[in-house]
């Protein structure tokens, strides 16, 4: 299996910082994985997401993502990956098929594909009765399900997922994680962030745990509860390797 | 590329449309504010522009100096002298009550006799006789010392001429009695000849450059407040901008297959087109709305291409600015308070709200410190005085440059903020 995401001693830090953001990492991914991102508040998920998908710069290391060497701000690398942000990063004012327009054209779609590209998406995510809408008009739940299809508009062969599933009902999260799963099935790789330890063990094929930007455990969820014996679910293991103390 | 800007261009178009607040101040605001400012300043510029001085007429001396009289105030541009009717029965008490009324300036009157009695005076050769008649001026007691010493000395320099022609007159008949041949030795000066005086005075006007020109309200108005709609885009467009880095739309463009420039350039594309419609907007409000409402229409010149190019320009720094503040600012509280009191600023010493050259000395050189100033004086240029591209080069240049310098500063901003 070939690596889509090869990363080297990755080390970033934020300006005005003494502590960096991600220390020294190092992992890869490969294709077809569900790849999870774990670890508490300011562990430094979002960073290296950010990182991955070409969104930030970095002091140290070497990162390599579908063949193409970080950073770079080659339009072709764009076009290989997806991005679903942790915010909703949708313009509230416009509507959902505004949105999708726009960003759809940005990716270099044409009006004609775009369109049926668009209907199967609304279909599939249960959107298509809300495409005249504001996206503020929008539920959490709604709101989340528009994040994720603008941001995979295109079609990529690699998903970056910055909490997908964060502040939804069962029914939202559920869809998402169906469409990811069937997406995952036909070759896509996705890198996913989430706090939701129990989905997490579920849904992703491999799991890195980060804690204060170092790596802390990785391997599949199955592999890390029996390598450490003592802990039933992957949440037990996770207060076990992370500890009790609140995070700022 | 064209796909990508033609995006970019709807989806900002879009925005702006459903911003309801934005348009207002956008294309409500510089609308009421060019009525009110016309409307409020229309008699200080009436004032700075020399209107003609109305003045009450009657002359019940039929004579030599009643009849020169009238007819140099009437001929005479800065006067606008009415005849009292001829069913007036004492003109001295009519003349008094208009002047008193306000509905002349001044008043003047010349008595029956009055040619008569000077001459007898100017041919007595002996005993001088006393004086019964007398000119009467009168005035509003508002009125300048200025203009009343302008009024006495026309009225002076008509009855110097009077005179002079009535010894001429005394001459003759003096010389007829040794005959009639002899008398036409002395031609008889015409007022023409008197008042183009002996000693000719050629006059010209000189000052370093044409900004003597006094517009009036209308003039002054609708370039100044447009321009300030123009430059009050940095709300929106500055507004726009944090918008979508506050709601991560930002971040997303960012991972999409399109460049910063792309981006700024679809935003400059429409706020330029904003301002133009802005432009549009205030001139047909100057030239066709103005004279329904009884005011002057705007003269807009005679070179449409100078006038492209200044508006072109002058929206390219108003976006450029509104950039700037967009990438600086952190907030929209910072933006817009930042961004609004600025322009407000830079329009108050740039002569937007009280025209430049009623400022004092040290403010007129403060005034060309702002971009808005450039602007002004650019606009004024072409509409007033007829300039063409040649002569509001200076202005564009300096627009360009500011515009230049605004978008180095956005894009050195942007650089900055990602590394
Ligand atoms: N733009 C930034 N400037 C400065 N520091 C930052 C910035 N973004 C994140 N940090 C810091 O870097 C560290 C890692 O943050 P990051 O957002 O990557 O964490 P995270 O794992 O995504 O957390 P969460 O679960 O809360 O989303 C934190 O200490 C955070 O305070
Ligand atoms: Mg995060």
């Amino acid at each position: 299996m070939a690596a889509v995401v090869k990363v080297e001693g990755l080390t970033k830090y934020y300006k005005g910082l003494n502590l960096p953001a991600v220390d020294n990492l190092s992992f890869e991914i490969e294709k077809g994985a569900i790849f999870g991102l774990l670890g508490p508040n300011g562990a430094g998920k979002t960073t290296t997401l950010s990182i991955l998908s070409g969104l930030s710069s970095f002091q140290h290391g070497i990162v390599t993502v579908n063949g193409f060497s970080l950073p770079t701000a080659q339009k072709a690398f764009k076009k290989t990956i997806g991005v679903v942000p942790q915010e909703i990063a949708l313009y509230p004012n416009l509507t959902l098929q505004e949105n999708l327009f726009f960003f759809g054209r940005l990716y270099g779609l044409q009006a004609a594909e775009l369109k049926t590209t668009i209907q199967t998406y609304l279909e599939l995510l249960g959107l298509a009765a809300h495409r005249h809408r504001a996206i503020k008009t929008f539920s959490g739940g709604m709101q989340r399900r528009a994040n994720l299809i603008a941001g995979i508009l295109h079609r990529p062969e690699l998903i970056f997922l910055d909490e997908p599933t964060v502040g939804i009902d069962v029914q939202s999260k559920a869809v998402i994680l169906e469409y990811l799963k069937q997406l995952n099935a036909k070759g896509t790789t996705l890198i996913y962030t989430s706090h939701h330890l129990a989905e997490a063990e579920r849904f992703c094929s491999h799991i890195l745990i980060l804690d204060h930007g170092k790596r802390i455990a990785a391997g599949t969820p199955q592999e890390l509860i029996t390598r450490t014996g003592q802990a039933g679910t992957l949440e037990e293991l996770f207060l076990h390797l992370t500890g009790r103390s609140l995070r700022d | 590329m064209l796909n990508r800007m033609y995006a970019i261009i709807i989806k900002e178009i879009q925005i702006l449309l459903r911003d309801k607040a934005g348009l207002a101040v956008l294309y409500l605001m510089p609308l009421i504010l060019v009525f009110l400012m016309v409307f409020l300043q229309e008699r200080s510029f009436n004032v700075l522009k020399e209107v003609e001085i109305p003045i009450v007429f009657a002359d019940d001396d039929q004579g030599l100096i009643g009849k020169t009289l009238q007819q140099t105030l009437q001929e005479n541009k800065l006067f606008q002298c009415t005849l009292i009717p001829d069913s007036v029965n004492r003109p001295v008490d009519y003349i008094a009550q208009k002047v008193a009324s306000g509905s002349f300036k001044a008043g003047v009157y010349v008595p029956a006799q009055l040619t008569a009695q000077t001459k007898e005076i100017l041919l007595s050769s002996s005993a001088v006789p006393a004086r019964t008649v007398h000119l009467q001026l009168y005035f509003d007691p508002a009125v300048k010392q200025s203009f009343q010493q302008l009024v006495q000395s026309a009225i002076r320099e008509t009855i110097a001429h009077a005179e002079t022609r009535l010894v001429f007159m005394n001459m003759r008949e003096q010389l007829s009695t040794f005959g009639p041949q002899v008398a036409t030795l002395v031609a008889l000066p015409d007022s023409a000849a008197l008042s183009e005086s002996m000693i000719p005075v050629e006059k010209s006007f000189v000052s370093k450059d044409k900004s003597e020109i006094v517009p009036n309200a209308v003039q002054h108005n609708i370039p100044s407040w447009s321009l300030f709609a123009m430059f009050f885009i940095v709300i929106p467009l500055a507004g726009s901008q944090i918008q979508e880095r506050d709601e991560g739309t930002f971040k997303r463009l960012q991972a999409l297959p399109v460049s910063y420039t792309e981006l700024l350039l679809g935003k400059m594309a429409v706020y330029v087109l904003v301002c133009w419609t802005q432009f549009l907007a205030m001139l047909s409000i100057g030239v066709y709305i103005m004279p329904l409402l009884n005011m002057p229409a705007l003269e807009t010149g005679s070179h449409a291409d100078a006038l492209v190019l200044m508006v072109t320009v002058t929206a390219l720094a108003a976006v450029g600015y509104g950039l700037m503040v967009g990438s600086i600012a952190r907030t929209q509280q910072q933006a817009s308070s930042f961004g609004s009191i600025s322009v407000i600023i830079a329009a108050a010493i740039g002569g937007i709200w009280v025209p430049v050259f009623i400022m004092p000395e040290i403010m007129q050189t403060i005034s060309l410190l702002s971009p808005l100033n450039w602007a002004l004086n650019g606009f004024q240029e072409i509409l007033l005085r007829g300039g063409a591209i040649r002569d509001v080069l200076p202005f564009i240049v300096a627009l360009t440059l500011f515009f230049l310098f605004t978008l180095t500063l956005t894009l050195l901003k942007f650089r900055l903020r990602n590394h």
